[in-house]
């Protein structure tokens, strides 16, 4: 006994670490799944953000250094490029809001329903229980109440039930019109965070127009820029160029006296840089025009004027016979000048762009902002919904000792904590829910592993006890070989003694007369005590073979039954005792249901039946 | 159903029933142990008994018990038992019917093969007599093997080259001597002798009158034939000591209060047996068996050392001096 008993606390000394461990790992899976998604939902929404913001960033560095390398095809076409590409991350974020709008709004709704439809049924589910368990109880005191015969008490007990009936059904209506109210509510909520949503989407649609119409002014300001003014300045500079080289060459002659050979030949090559004097004077002309045109050249265009004014006076003091070398430093400072506003064009246009970028890096501080705020939020409500859920699922498991406060206490606090939660993270719940469900079914699979072990060791015990069963009953049936002969013996002893105790002579016979014998008187009491030892020496050998579970069977007057006596002999007697055990010569033992010695008897018969045999062997 | 196959020893006193499992014979359990005796009755409320039960009442009812119905195989008679009557087929089919029943028992299914052993010096009809019986058990016979020939199997004889066997079989209350000659993987009973009424029960009954005589040396006026329980006592006793003389040189018998007189007198019995009086008590008995291995050897036209192997079955050969014996007559 000690052994099993042993054994079985080695196997629980095993087993409830092992459970125990489980029940931690369980514990850290949990954990470590709901980090690793609310990971995965943060990163979901800041990734494709910070993605954009790095991509904006390198390409208003590309402008930049565009820009300051005034490689203005590039720049052009990098502007182009970069307007592209933001046009197409504004599409396909504008994309993501509405497909996230949609998908929000394809899931909510079925998954609130859902919900809703799975408390109700638990609730329900719960009600039956509940019934079940009352049913049972009733039942139970119906037999019990059957049992005393006590009508009024029973009547009481009935009230009570009849009233603890009605209050689990008023107690089912309320909680139902509570559920509904609650689904309403969620409903509403719902609706409220798909219009925030919808405004959300609407803003984002605006900055992303704004932002269009700014780029769309840079670019224009910088094509203004970069085709009309460049191409006149080109050419201007060329004419300028041209006409220092013919003034130069003009002075040069002058200074060999080439030109006061032939007087009319001088005059006629003043008149030719005349001419072309007055051509650049109209370029400038119309090339000033074009400028005071265009707002952005309007600086440009005023330094254009100046150097038209100066021109005029160029060609007055030409006229005035001034020295070639004053008119060539003032082209000079003219062209340094234009040098000067161009830079200062391009200047303007880099803090444009400079201004558009701070915007951009504005808007995307919000989105980044925004991805933060919603990560945190929706690791918060989840959280909270893991709370909820497992709160939840503790009063489900606590089910199994129904009490109705306690549920109803229950019920309102999980009610109070889903509407905390709101709509927008029931999908959420149910995911977390599901993974529950999973753990659940995992870990009801472990127990089920655990009983099965459970089984297996007390069938093992059971076999073991059946052994150790047979082994005693083996052990009982050799002890009782050993001791029936000797009961056997003391029967004869027994049956000796009490044939001498009653044979032994009393009187004492003298002649005619008999007289009591006191020392034969005396003799037989003595034998009577010693034959009633010898008795309970018998007696208690049969309380021994007992203890082995080894009974003696009752033959003499009963039926013969082959079962369990063996007839060793048979005697004429009457017809009423006709197959009736008439003598036991051994007592005969069963041990358990089977026979351990048959009882050695004989059995009666009569004439009649006697007759019968005859003929047969 | 299963394709398991029954092996039955329908014996005349006992029967047993065994199933090879992983290609070793088990023998099985039947409700009176390893051994079922071959006896069948009605009991007092016209139930029919087998086995221990029907013998316990054989003494009150031998009209409608019957034993030893194989000695009665194949013979056209009509066995009356109580209100009914039984060929010796059917009797025999009660019989197999119930090992068949306790072997199912023990295995858990439906057992419907059998093969049946039979002496080797059963007639045809004998035979086609037993396969009756197991078909009205609802066994389906698949071989009738000789007795002998299960014996040398057991003893993994085929194992062996060409030889001729000599299996002595000594039991509770017959007496075979077969001669078996191997060819290959055939084993076939050359000759085969014996006595029908010879066995343990002869012995015991030899040692039963000397404990008797030895009672009488110191009681010469009592006789413990005409007390049926101090019979009783003194049969066992005999039993005991036939065993106990099989491994111990001596045997101490001690009945107390065995006998009471007239006077109320009790009577004892306490004598010592040596081994070498109870052979000298059986010693014809053995000789006699002694014969029948020369009658089976003359039958088969061989010479004593052209045996290879002998081998002993039955309980009472565990009786040494049957060993040396045949030991000393067979010359191996």
């Amino acid at each position: 006994m000690g052994l099993f008993q042993k054994k079985q606390e080695e196997s629980a000394s095993i087993v409830s670490p092992l459970m125990h461990e489980v029940r931690q790992l369980r514990h850290e899976l949990q954990e470590l799944q709901g980090e690793f998604q609310q990971g995965q939902r943060a990163l979901a929404r800041t990734d494709a953000i910070d993605g954009l913001g790095q991509r904006l960033d390198r390409r208003l560095d590309q402008v930049q250094s565009a820009a300051e390398a005034r490689q203005r095809p590039e720049l052009e076409d990098s502007i182009e490029r970069f307007r592209g590409d933001v046009q197409k991350r504004l599409d396909s974020l504008s994309q993501a809001l509405l497909t996230l709008r949609e998908s929000r709004s394809a899931q909510s709704g079925p998954s609130v329903g859902e919900l809703m439809k799975q408390l109700e049924s638990r609730e329900s589910e719960r009600g039956s229980l509940l019934r079940g368990e009352l049913t049972a109880l009733r039942n139970w005191i119906d037999e019990r109440l059957g049992q005393n015969a006590d009508p009024s008490a029973k009547a009481k007990v009935e009230g009570h039930f009849q009233r603890l009936f009605e209050q689990l059904e008023r107690s089912s209506k309320d909680l139902g019109a509570q559920l509904s109210a609650q689904n309403n509510s969620l409903a509403e909520s719902f609706e409220k965070s798909t219009r925030v949503l919808d405004e959300r989407i609407g803003e984002t649609h605006r900055q992303t127009s704004s932002l269009e119409e700014s780029v769309a002014e840079l670019e224009k300001k910088l094509l203004a820029t970069t085709t009309d003014l460049p191409a006149g300045l080109t050419r201007l500079e060329e004419r300028l160029e041209s006409q220092l080289e013919a003034l130069s060459g003009l002075r040069g002659e002058l200074a060999e006296g080439a030109l006061s050979r032939d007087p009319a030949e001088v005059s006629s090559k003043l008149q030719g840089i005349e001419s072309q004097q007055r051509e650049i004077a109209t370029t400038l002309t119309r090339l000033c025009t074009g400028l005071s045109e265009n707002d952005a050249s309007a600086s440009l265009g005023q330094g254009l004027e100046d150097l038209k004014k100066q021109w005029s006076e160029l060609q007055a003091a030409v006229a005035r016979g001034e020295t070639l070398e004053a008119l060539g430093e003032r082209l000079e400072r003219l062209f340094e000048a234009e040098r000067t506003a161009r830079s200062e064009e391009v200047q303007a246009a880099q803090a444009d762009i400079e201004a558009l970028r701070r915007g951009l890096e504005e808007q995307l501080g919000e989105l980044h902002t925004f991805g933060k705020d919603e990560a945190e939020s929706a690791s918060t409500r989840t959280e909270s919904l893991q709370s909820s859920i497992k709160s939840l699922q503790e009063k489900l498991d606590g089910l199994e000792a129904p009490d109705l406060t306690e549920i109803h206490r229950g019920l309102e606090a999980i009610r109070s904590e889903v509407e905390h939660a709101g709509k927008s993270r029931l999908k959420e719940a149910m995911s977390l829910q599901s993974e529950h469900e999973k753990t659940r079914r995992e870990v009801s699979s472990i127990k089920a592993d655990l009983l099965g072990h459970f089984d297996q060791v007390a069938k093992r015990n059971a076999d073991a006890a059946t052994a150790a069963k047979a082994a005693r009953q083996e052990e009982s049936e050799r002890i009782a070989g050993i001791l029936l002969p000797f009961g056997d013996v003391l029967d004869e002893v027994v049956r000796s003694a009490l044939r001498l105790a009653a044979d032994a002579p009393t009187e004492e016979r003298r002649g005619l007369f008999r007289r009591k014998d006191p020392q034969a008187a005396e003799h037989r009491r003595r034998l009577g005590s010693w034959v009633e030892g010898v008795r309970l020496v018998r007696a208690r050998l049969e309380k021994i073979l007992a203890e082995l579970s080894v009974e003696p069977i009752v033959a003499t007057g009963s039926a013969f039954d082959p079962n369990r006596h063996v007839a060793v002999g048979s005697a004429m007697v009457d017809g009423s005792l006709d197959g009736e055990v008439i003598e036991e010569r051994q007592r005969g033992y069963t041990i358990g249901d089977r026979v351990l010695r048959y009882a050695e008897v004989v059995v009666g018969r009569s004439g009649q039946a006697s007759a019968s045999k005859s003929g047969v062997d | 159903m299963s394709d398991k196959i029954l092996g039955i020893d329908l014996g005349t006193t006992n029967s047993a029933v065994a199933v090879t499992q992983d290609g070793k014979p088990v023998l099985l359990q039947t409700k009176d142990g390893p051994l079922l005796p071959s006896v069948f009755g009605y009991g007092p409320d016209d139930q029919p008994l087998v086995g221990r039960e029907a013998l316990n009442q054989l003494v009150v009812y031998p009209e409608r018990t019957q034993r030893s119905v194989k000695r009665l195989m194949g013979r056209d008679e009509a066995l009356e038992l109580g209100a009914a009557t039984h060929s010796p087929e059917e009797v025999s089919s009660f019989i197999l019917g119930a090992l068949k029943k306790q072997a199912e028992a023990e295995l858990g299914e439906e057992l419907t093969r059998a093969v049946i052993t039979v002496p080797a010096y059963f007639s045809d009809e004998q035979r086609r007599a037993t396969i009756r019986a197991g078909e009205l058990a609802g066994l389906e016979v698949e071989r009738l093997l000789n007795e002998p020939t299960a014996a040398a199997l057991a003893y993994g004889v085929d194992r062996c080259e060409d030889q001729f066997l000599l299996v002595f079989d000594l039991g509770g209350g017959t007496f075979d001597v077969s001669i078996i000659e191997k060819v290959g993987d055939v084993l076939e009973v050359r000759a085969s002798a014996g006595d029908n009424e010879l066995g343990g029960d002869d012995f015991d009954e030899r040692l039963l009158g000397h404990l008797i005589e030895r009672f009488q040396e110191k009681h010469p006026d009592l006789d413990p034939k005409d007390h049926p329980k101090a019979l009783s006592r003194l049969r066992q006793a005999a039993e005991r000591a036939k065993i106990g003389l099989s491994s111990e040189v001596t045997f101490r018998v001690t009945e107390e209060f065995l006998i009471e007189g007239e006077d109320g007198e009790a009577f004892h019995l306490d004598v010592e047996i040596d081994r070498a009086t109870f052979v000298g008590l059986i010693d014809d008995l053995l000789r006699g068996t002694l014969r029948a291995i020369d009658d089976a050897l003359q039958q088969a036209d061989l010479e004593p050392c052209e045996l290879s192997e002998v081998l002993l079955v039955g309980g009472s050969t565990r009786i040494p001096r049957v060993w040396e014996l045949v030991e000393e007559h067979i010359g191996i």
